[in-house]
Order: structure tokens, then sequence, then C-alpha cells
């Protein structure tokens, strides 16, 4: 019996229906095309697959997809506007927090949370903000100044 | 051209066929107790992983994350009651746990990422019956209790009446986790550690949590809970025992941080050998006591 | 040499960032084709054994299955650097990864389900899981061809090693031990294959050697190279694990093949643990001599080489090994032999640093004993046999500039070295530590085939927009955008108006690859000599029309400047050109060869053109209790020849500092009776944010003449000799010496156990 779902995603009403099994990641990816997030791991290890759910961090590897019914997802696509990337993206790009570019997504995702949460992170914060994600090219420090820079601002 | 991930890895072979989100705790009963082989699902944290990678697909996932009568922070005179769906990331901003129920702050403080956070729930954490959980480990040191409910009836169990052995619960299949209590202690030193460099993102490859109440200098009925090291988070009785109503020196912490390495009951495996485990038990368990002792 | 410059040196973004930021780029398991389908590999149970019967019934019923494949139903090209590896095996399995059938299917489950259902028998063999058992008489074959079981063999030297030794008044005598690691690149192993109606292949690869890759795969499913096109779309990491042919690839290939059908093959990640190529593995045994002021007198060195059950490039780090062995520092005697033996384990491939992460390992901590055996300090004996720019190493490797020296006072200052040495303890179960190490790695390719080279082809269009077509890749590293700041340097135009295309080999010319931290240096070089040639064109034209002396005009800004007078507009010089009567384009090409050298049969000779150099400092804590080690700070000191992007740098730095960090402290594969246990993020740890130390990082500018602008490559060295750096303050910190990676709590615990610096909690009551 498929779940039916209505949520909003990146701003939009949506709705699917999908099996009680499928996760939250694969709905995105597959049936709207979402990208964005990536398969890391499957695991909940990486953080490669993770987005905002009611702007609250999440994985969607281990996130049930029926549990976004009735409420509201953001994924890396959503983060930007019409206007062009948001001054956290942005950050994310004049640091050099880039490289190959695969965790950057989830990342993102992270840091938004955790600026959410707490607008003005110690460096300490954001460490442990970003603990869940996973990079292996850039060693973090970039990423660390980048959201830094964002409380600058 | 479209996308999709490595879906194998995120999908289950036969689907369940019944999904349930019950508004109140009774019709989750309800359905417990009317549905064959239905499955509690929480957060799904430990959920998604073993229909993956154990493919154990239920006939029917009962949906509790969101209900309502399961999210309370309520605090009572002589106890902190704690919803059975209230997450990680709750109790790791919650004053009164900070306040009251320290040693469940601080499991929080070093338990999965903040998005594993965000979902996982602290009955999930004690249904899932990991050897490794965290909270589980810091509720036994707590003397916490749990409250079960069924169509049939309603039981307070202690935590290690509770988790019976690796993946096994003392629930029977209609039965719901719905509340836990722990316990107020007054003047209570508390103690929280783990393996690992990480702060985080670590299954513990040894845990102990410690609670006593320090009284003009003597130790009242220390607890010594261990995870990771036993079939189930186990307490240590023998080295209780040792450090019960005495003062502490350094000679009696490290009779006891060795009779806790002693008589956990620790296997070898990829994330340290028993013996390690056991040093780590010792060196924990006298770390908690030269906290007190310092402190 | 230009003295300001605008784009070089400056902190410029990666070009492609925005577009990563906001998740618009598709990396290969993102991509997809019309009627794709997808692809799963069957792998080993067993890690020897003969296959009996492989029964495929069960697997062709699964609904939405188009093709299994096994040996029997392709030509099973033998490939690989030991032409020991097949598509499919044939008989005979020799690791766990080893392939033995695939599916298409429609969706991934389908082609999982039908990979379980294939059943295969097997009679077991007898296996070798230990190296050393390899060499043993007796001990089991794994090739007919090669019954002593060691396929490859190096052996080098200079000097004397007698004389070596006569001439020493300290000797130290070590066996050192390293692992297996993971790359974890993000983005795990993925191929997607397509055919047209004319028969020609289309592969979206993640190769980081496209043309070596095309003749290669071409060679092993029978086809002409030159009706393979090599696509290489935005890939999640490479560092070095893209650099060889996996049996992988040619599966997509025939399943393409046979269903006529796109198939896409994407790892899982316990996939991408159990079946990608690691680091080599390898036992170091090591001896140091210096005489009584400290310099060195020899080095004599027998490495063993877990090869694994197959051939890839792992079999090949002894070139890199043997380099640090006979150079870093001055050594007049210096003998390396290495014995590369098949064992029933998974087998390596290159991985940034290419063994000399482990060469280094071992070589820096003899320096240190040895220091402390002579009474120098660390860094005072690394200054005593550090080497000069122009000097010529025992190997004949030419350094024409040397920054060792400078990297090492560096470190110093920044590290505030002698401050930190004099200061150990921290509490009761806390010791702090403070080490140093020094490398020396390739800084500008490595001339291992007969071209070295890459190939450039830049055109302005009539809106003065340069585009660069050039033979190399980006891997992540951010090579596209050094080259575009090269190009827009020396035309004077605005990097936004620079477009590099690195991912067609239908479009770009030959180059031999991303590797031995060439891409700066040779891709450099290519574009900027393609660079000069447009610009040359562009300002003789300006001279031509102008009537003005050639030396007086110069490009800045988009336009043709005579001294501060802006005589035309980039754009419309161009289109003057194009609609004159010389009708004439701009598009010049370049191809650039380095002007090292391939070694001779006994390995002398200079493999590149450039060298680079560092040195590394490791501050630590060591928790006693739990033997838990922490990096506190890294000062890290590059001798770079010439910053050409130092965002991008410091990202390269920055990153490999961490992965050094990883391979010293946590990662290690951990293989049992050749099995995978841990073939997950849960239980193999790379770093995470919160462990990441402060890292400062000073540059080195020694102006390599050849490189572009002075530059040398660095893409491996950060990640060489932090490993080295972290023991050496380990034994600092607690006088143990551990001579085996990684440095886990358990390990680290059980030395200082064993060492009697803190009590066995662990013991039973009664023995203690
Ligand atoms: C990346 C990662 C890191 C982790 N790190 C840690 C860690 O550091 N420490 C740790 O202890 N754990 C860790 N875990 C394990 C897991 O997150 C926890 O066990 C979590 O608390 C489970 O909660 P949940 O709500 O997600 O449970 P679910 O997955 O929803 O459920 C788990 C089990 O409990 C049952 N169940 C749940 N709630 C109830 C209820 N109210 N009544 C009856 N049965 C119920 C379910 O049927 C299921 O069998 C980690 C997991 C991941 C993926
Ligand atoms: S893919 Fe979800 S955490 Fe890795
Ligand atoms: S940028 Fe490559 S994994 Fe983070």
């Amino acid at each position: 019996m498929p779940v039916k779902l209505s949520f909003t995603l990146n701003g939009r009403p949506v709705s699917a229906e999908v099996e009680p099994t499928m996760a939250l990641l694969e709905l995105l990816r597959e049936r709207f095309d979402l990208t964005g997030a990536k398969l890391g791991c499957g695991e909940g290890e990486c953080g490669a697959c993770a987005v905002l759910l009611d702007e609250e961090a999440v994985l969607g590897c281990l996130t049930p997809a029926f549990a976004v019914d009735g409420r509201t997802v953001r994924t890396v696509e959503g983060l930007s506007s019409s206007e062009g990337l948001s001054a956290l993206q942005q950050a994310f790009v004049s640091e050099g927090a880039i490289q190959c570019g695969f965790c950057t997504p989830g990342m993102e995702i992270a840091a938004a949370s955790l600026l959410r949460q707490e607008p003005r992170p110690t460096p300490e914060q954001i460490r442990r903000g970003l603990e869940g994600n996973l990079c292996r090219c850039t060693g973090y420090v970039a990423m660390i100044e980048a959201v830094e820079a964002v409380n600058d601002d | 051209m479209k996308g999709g991930p490595a879906r194998e890895a995120l999908r289950a072979v036969n689907p369940p066929t019944g999904y349930f989100r019950p508004d109140s705790v009774a019709d989750a009963l309800e359905i417990l107790a009317r549905v064959d082989q239905a499955r509690v699902v929480a957060g799904g944290t430990d959920w998604m992983l073993s229909v993956r990678t154990q493919g154990q697909v239920p006939a029917a996932v009962v949906d509790i994350f969101r209900l309502e009568e399961l999210q309370g922070l309520i605090r009572h005179p002589d106890a902190l009651e704690i919803g059975a769906a209230v997450t990680v990331a709750r109790l790791l901003a919650s004053a009164e746990v900070a306040r009251d129920a320290p040693l469940l702050a601080q499991a929080a403080d070093r338990f999965g990422s903040p998005p594993v956070r965000s979902r996982a729930t602290i009955g999930g954490n004690l249904c899932n019956a990991s050897p490794a959980a965290d909270l589980t480990v810091a509720l036994l040191a707590s003397d916490a209790t749990v409250e079960v409910a069924s169509r049939r009836c309603r039981r307070s169990l202690a935590i290690r009446e509770l988790v019976l052995g690796p993946r096994r619960t003392a629930l029977a299949s209609d039965e719901l986790l719905v509340s836990v209590r722990v316990p107020i202690r007054p003047g209570a030193v508390w103690a929280f550690q783990k393996s690992g460099r990480r702060p985080a993102l670590e299954i513990s490859a040894a845990a102990v949590a410690f609670s006593a109440v320090l009284q003009d200098g003597h130790l009242r009925e220390p607890r010594i809970a261990c995870g990771a090291v036993a079939p189930t988070p186990m307490r240590a009785l023998q080295a209780e025992r040792l450090i019960a109503d005495r003062r502490l020196d350094p000679s009696l912490i490290l009779a006891c941080a060795r009779r806790a390495a002693a008589e956990v009951e620790p296997i070898d495996d990829v994330r340290g050998s028993a013996l390690y485990r056991r040093r780590l038990v010792g060196a924990f368990v006298s770390r908690c006591l030269e906290g007190c002792h310092a402190g | 040499m230009t003295t300001e410059t605008r784009w070089i040196g400056a902190r410029v973004p990666k070009l492609d960032a925005p577009a990563k930021a906001t998740g618009q780029v598709r990396y290969l398991s993102d991509l997809s084709l019309p009627g794709m389908l997808h692809g799963k590999i069957r792998r080993s149970d067993r890690p020897h054994a003969r296959i009996v019967t492989i029964d495929i019934g069960q697997a062709l019923a699964v609904p939405g299955v188009h093709a299994v494949l096994t040996a029997r139903d392709i030509d099973n090209v033998a490939f690989g650097h030991g032409n020991d590896n097949n598509a499919f095996k044939n008989d005979i399995v020799r690791c766990i990864r080893d392939e033995i059938a695939a599916v298409a299917a429609e969706t991934e489950e389908a082609a999982e389900r039908a990979c379980r259902a294939i059943q295969v028998t097997y009679e077991d063999l007898p296996a070798i899981f230990d190296p050393r058992e390899a060499l043993q008489p007796g001990a089991p074959v794994l090739y007919a061809e090669h019954p002593d079981n060691r396929p490859f063999t190096y052996s080098y030297g200079h000097g004397s090693i007698e004389q070596g030794e006569a001439e020493s008044a300290f000797v130290v005598d070590n066996e050192f031990e390293l692992t297996w690691v993971n790359h974890c690149c993000m983005g795990v192993s993925a191929i997607l294959a397509s055919f047209d109606a004319e028969g020609r292949l289309t592969l979206h690869s993640q190769t980081q050697v496209p043309f070596l890759y095309r003749r290669d795969m071409a060679a092993i499913v029978g086809m002409d190279p030159a009706d393979i096109r090599v696509i290489q779309p935005t890939i999640g990491g490479a560092f070095g694990s893209k650099l060889d042919i996996y049996p992988f690839e040619p599966i997509a290939v025939h399943l393409a093949r046979a269903t006529r059908r796109p198939v896409r093959i994407v790892f899982s990640r316990q996939e991408e643990f159990r079946a990608s190529p690691t680091r080599q593995p390898a036992i170091v045994t090591l001896r140091t001599g210096c005489d009584r002021q400290g310099r060195l007198t020899f080095r004599d060195a027998h490495v063993l080489l877990d090869n694994g059950g197959h051939t890839s490039w792992g079999a090949t780090i002894p070139f890199v090994m043997m380099q640090t062995v006979s150079s870093l520092y001055r050594v007049p005697h210096v003998r390396f032999a290495c014995d590369v033996v098949y064992t029933n384990n998974p087998y390596s491939g290159s991985f940034r640093g290419y063994g000399n992460l482990q060469a280094t390992f071992a070589v820096e901590q003899q320096v240190d004993m040895l220091a402390e055996r002579c009474g120098l300090d660390p860094l005072e004996i690394r200054r005593l046999n550090a080497q000069h720019s122009g000097e010529e190493t025992g190997q004949g490797l030419v350094f024409s500039t040397c920054g060792l020296k400078d990297c090492l006072d560096s470190v110093a200052r920044q590290s505030d070295w002698a401050q930190a040495r004099s200061n150990r303890e921290a509490g009761a179960k806390l010791r702090r530590g403070v080490g140093v190490a020094g490398l020396l790695h390739v800084g500008g390719g490595a001339k291992i085939y007969r071209s070295d080279g890459c190939g450039s082809i830049l055109s302005i269009d009539d809106f003065g927009k340069a585009t660069l077509v050039t033979g190399s890749s980006d891997i992540g590293q951010g090579s596209e955008t050094v080259l575009a700041q090269i190009v827009a340097e020396v035309l004077g135009i605005d990097i936004a108006r620079v477009r590099v295309i690195n991912d067609d080999t239908d479009v770009k010319p030959w180059d031999v690859g991303v590797h031995a931290s060439r891409t700066s240096y040779v891709a450099g070089n290519s574009a900027l000599m393609a660079a000069r040639q447009a610009r040359d064109k562009l300002l003789g034209a300006a001279a031509r029309s102008f009537q003005v002396p050639l030396e007086e005009l110069s490009l800045r800004d988009g336009s043709v400047m005579r001294g501060s007078e802006r005589l035309t507009a980039l754009d419309r010089l161009v289109r003057s050109l194009h609609f004159s009567e010389r009708a004439e384009l701009l598009v010049t090409q370049a191809y650039f060869e380095p002007a090292s050298v391939k070694q001779d049969s006994e390995f002398r000779g200079n493999v590149s053109p450039t060298y680079a150099f560092a040195a590394q400092v490791a501050e630590v804590e060591v928790e006693l209790d739990t033997g838990v080690v922490r990096v506190v700070r890294v000062s890290a000191a590059h001798d770079v020849g010439k910053v050409l992007n130092a965002l991008g740098l410091e990202g390269q730095i920055e990153g490999g500092i961490v992965m050094g960090m990883g391979y010293a402290l946590s990662e290690e594969l951990k293989i049992v009776q050749g099995m995978v246990l841990n073939p997950s993020f849960r239980d193999y740890h790379i770093p995470t944010a919160p462990e990441v130390p402060e890292i400062r990082v000073e540059f080195i500018e020694t102006l390599d003449p050849t490189g572009p602008f002075g530059a040398k490559g660095v893409g491996e060295a950060p990640a060489i000799c932090l490993a080295a750096a972290i023991a050496n303050a380990v034994y600092h910190a607690t006088g143990v010496r551990f001579t085996r990676l990684p440095l886990t709590p358990e390990r680290v615990l059980e030395g200082l156990i064993a060492a009697g610096l803190v009590a066995d909690l662990g013991a039973s009551p009664c023995q203690a």
C-alpha cells in the first residue's frame, strides 16, 4: 500500500506516492530529479545526502520518505534564489571550500541548519556542526572559514 | 539526462503493505494489537539501516515520530519524564535535561552527528537494544525506568528489565514504549566517558556512565554503567560495591577501575579487542572517579 | 619574467565552484541516458578458489534482467601492468573482489537481485595472506608463470654500503609496517558505457588518464581506439584511484554491447571499500647510518610489497620509494631492494604520494633516531643534511631549485620549535610532543612513458573570449582554474573571459593524464606556450595596423596598450584579423614536453624536470590512559616554486595534511583471511571537522627556471610526510617509537603499557 504524501519542496507544493521503506533521498533524486543531495554511503555516516526538513538538517538516506508528509523540505537546489547564490554558498565559493564538490551540497545544508540554530557560531561550534559531513578533499579548514565568513557579514 | 543514485542501497526488496500514522497513543496501541507484524518506527535511523542491510521488512509500519503524546519533557518533583519520541537533538537543547539528567545530556553530546540527532529518538535507542547504545548506558546509570503500554496493560520496567540482549527487548509485539522516567538525584556527581578521538560520530568501543551522591566525602549508591562491553549495557556491580560508602583515594580508584575492567564481558570485533575494551573501562572508571574526587 | 601579475598568485575561486555550490553539477551517479540499464557485478566470496560451476539460470529469470555475462560470453583479454587481470575471472578467483559475472537490468534492484541469484560453486585452494609467507619455499602458488610468487623485483644502489657502514658512528635498524588504505573518494567508482548506431563507444568515465585509458580499453574490448570517445564528467575525487583500468569498466562495455543499451555501473560504498584499489601495504626494513657529526652515511632498504591477487599500479611504487631512500637529504651510499609478491588479499593501485608516504614514514623516523643518538636537535640534523639548489643526487635527480632548508627554517619559526620541544607534560594523563619531517617528491611529472607531454589549443573568438582546450584533466584539484589564470595573465583579460575545455577526448589534444603532480607544471607550461603565441600574434597584428614598434606594446585589461595608452580593444583586433584580407583566425596550439628523462635500467636519471620539497611540524597530545593521539597543530612549509593560485594551493595543502593525518591515526582496512572486515565509514574512519588541527602554511617560492611563472607541482606533496612527523611527535611525547601505522588508540595504549609508562588496567586483578 503506497503512502500518499503532500509536502512543500523548495517552496513549491508537491505530492507523491511512495513505498513505506523508500528513503527521502531516493524520493528527491528519482521522482523530483533533484540530484544535488548525493548518496555517499547510505549508512548515515557521510552527510552527503543531507537536506533540510523544516529547516533542520536530516539525512536523506536514513529518513523515511513518509516523514516529510505535510512538512517543508529544502535541498541544496533550494538554497539559492533567482538572484543567485546565497551568502553561505557565496562564502563556500570565495573561501575555497569547494574542491571536487561532492560533499558540498550536504555540507551547505549542515551549515545552513547550524546557522539557523546558532546565527553566530564559534569556530568550535562550526566544527561540531559539520561533524556529520565527510570531505576527502579540503581538510575542512576552508569550510569552517566559509561558515565564519557568513556570520561576519 | 535524468538522474538516479545507486538505489540498491536504498530500497527494500518487498515493501511493507501497511503504513499507519496514528494521532494518539491509544490509536497506536490499537494498530499494534490488530495488525499482524506491525513495526513501530520512530526516527528510523536504526530501522532504515536494518531494512537495507538485513532486508527485515515488516508487514506494516506504525510511524510514531510526530505523535504528540510522545513528545513530552516534563519536570516532576522527583523525576524528569521524557517522551519516547523525543529526539537526541531536543535532549541536547534542553536546559532541564542538562540540569536534571546530565548523563543524558553528555551522552547526547557525543551521539551520532547533528543530522542523526535530529531524527534519532530516546525510545528508539532503548528499543533497538544495541550493546553500544549510549543513551541506554546513561539511563542505566541514572536508574531510569520506562513506561510501556499496550491495549492490554501499562507497565513500568527498569532498563535492565527492558533490554535483554543484542537487538532483544522485553516488549511484546503489541507494546509501545511511551516514556522514560529519569529520577532526579540532588547532590549527585555525574560523568560520561566514551571511546574515540572524535567528539561524536563514533560507535562506542566502550562507554562508561557514572553517578553517585557525594556525602561528606563518601560515595553513596554509586552506579557504574558500561556500554559495548557485554551483550547489553551493564552495571559493574562489583566495582560499585568496592567504593560504596567509602572515601575515594588513589588506590581505591585504581582497585575499582581494575574491578570494573575485570567484570565486564567484552568481545573482539573491528572496533576493538576485548582486552582494549577492558582497558578503556578501567581508564573511564578511573576518570569518572578522579573527576568527583577532585571536584 | 613578469614582475607584476594580475591573476598569477591571486586567490582565485575555482571556476566551477558556483555550479558545485548550487548542486547543479552532475556527477556520474547523477547521469543517465534514455534506455539506460543498470549493471551490477557478482564478485567472489572466496579469497582463493577454483570456480567449479556458475549457474545463471535463476538470475536470467529475474524480471527486468537483460543480460547476465560471465567469462564464457566474452573475449576475455588479459590486462593490467602485470597482464594478470581479466574483466571476468575464467576459472580461478584470487581475491574477494574478483569479478565472476555481471548483470544488466532495468533497475538497480533487479540487477542486484539477479546477482545474488547467480549460483557459484567453488573448490577452495590454499591461500596466502601474509606477504612473508608468499616467499617461503612450498608456499601456495598464485600464478604458474610466477612459481616464486614474485612478479616484480627492484634493485637500486649508489656508492657502497660497506663503505657507508665503515664511515658510520651510529646505525639504526628497524622494520616499519604500513597497511591498506582506501582512497575514500566521496564519489564512488562509476562508469556509463553506450554505443551509437555505427558501433562507436562513448564512455562517461572517471579516468584521470583519458588517452591511455582509451588505448587500453580498446585493446581489452577489441575495438579501434579511434572509435572510443571518453567524456569525463565532474568527479567526486580521485587521488590516484582512477589511474588504471579496473574490471568493472570493460564489464560495463561488454554489458552495453550485449544489450545494445547504455549501461551504467555505480558502486555501493561497501563495494568501494572492498573492490576499489588501495594504498599499497608495505613492510620496510631500513638501516640508516650517520657519522659523529650527524652527517648521513648510508641507507639500506628492503621493501616487501603485498601485491594482492592481481597487479595494478601499486606494484610500481618502488620507483617513488627509492627516490626518497636515495635522495631525501644527502646520502652518499644507498641500497634499495624490493620484492613485490602475490597474495590472496585485495590489490592496490596508485594513491596520492605513490609509495612516498610509506618510504618517508620509515626514512624520517630514522633521521630522528639518529639525531637522538648523536645528540642533535631533529631540525639541526635535517638542516645539516639538506641539499642546496643545483645539487644532483646519487640517483641522478637534479634539484634545479631546492627549498628544503628554507622549509625547515620556516616550520621552526611557525611552530616556535624550541619552545614546543621543551614542553611535554600537560597533565597526569596527557603528554604533548612535537615532531618534524621533510619530504621530496617529483614536481613536474615523471617520465615513465616515452612522452610526459601535454597539448593545448587556444582560440580567441571575435568577442575577445579565450577558449583553452587542454589535454589535461581536472579531478577536483582545480587545475582548470590555474590554466585559466595563466591564459588570462598572458592575454591581459579577465578570467571570466577564459573558458577551459578538458573533458572530451574527441576534442582535446594528447596528454598523459593526472599523476605525478604534473598538471600545473606540464599542462601549465603547455597553456603558457599557447597563450604566448596568441599574445605574439595579437601584438604583431597590432604593431602592423598601428604602425608602432612591437616592443612598446602589451596586453592589459582586454586591450592592446602602448605604455599607458589604449590602442584598441582585444575583440576588435581579433575581428579585424578575421575579417581582413589575411582572414586569420586567432588559434594557437602548443605541445609541451618536459626536459626530464626516462630512467635507465638501473633507475638512474633525472625523471622529473623539477622537485617539490616540504617540511611539516606536528604538535600532538597523547592521552596516556586511552592511547588517543590528537594532532593539535600542523605547521607546514612547501617549496611550490611559485604560487599560482594561493586559494587553491592552500586547499590542496590543507586537504593533503588532513588526509595524511587520517593515514597516521586511523585509516586502515582491516583485512583478515583476505576479507575486508570494515567496509564502511562507520568502522573506517577518515578525519572529520572537529579533529582537524590548526594548520599553518607558508609557501616557499624558489622560482623554478622551467616552471610556468616558476611554479612546481604540489598536488601530492602535502599528504606525504605528516605520518612521520606525527610518529616523531608521539615519540617526543612518550618516548615510545611506533613503527606501524595507523596509530590507533588501541595500538598506542599497547605500546605505552609495554613501555611501562602506564599501568595495565585491563590485566586481570589476580595478575596485577
Ligand atoms: C550515523 C549513525 C550514528 C549513530 N550514532 C549513535 C551513537 O553515537 N550512539 C548511539 O547510541 N546510537 C547511535 N546510532 C544509532 C541510532 O541512531 C540510535 O539507536 C537511535 O536512538 C535510534 O532511534 P530512532 O528513533 O531512529 O529508532 P528507529 O530506527 O525508529 O527504531 C529503532 C528500533 O526501536 C523500535 N522502536 C522505536 N521506538 C519505539 C517505541 N517507542 N516503542 C517500541 N519500539 C520502538 C523500532 O521498532 C526499531 O526496532 C547511530 C546511528 C547512525 C545511523
Ligand atoms: S549517504 Fe546518507 S549519510 Fe552518507
Ligand atoms: S570537496 Fe571533495 S569531498 Fe569535499
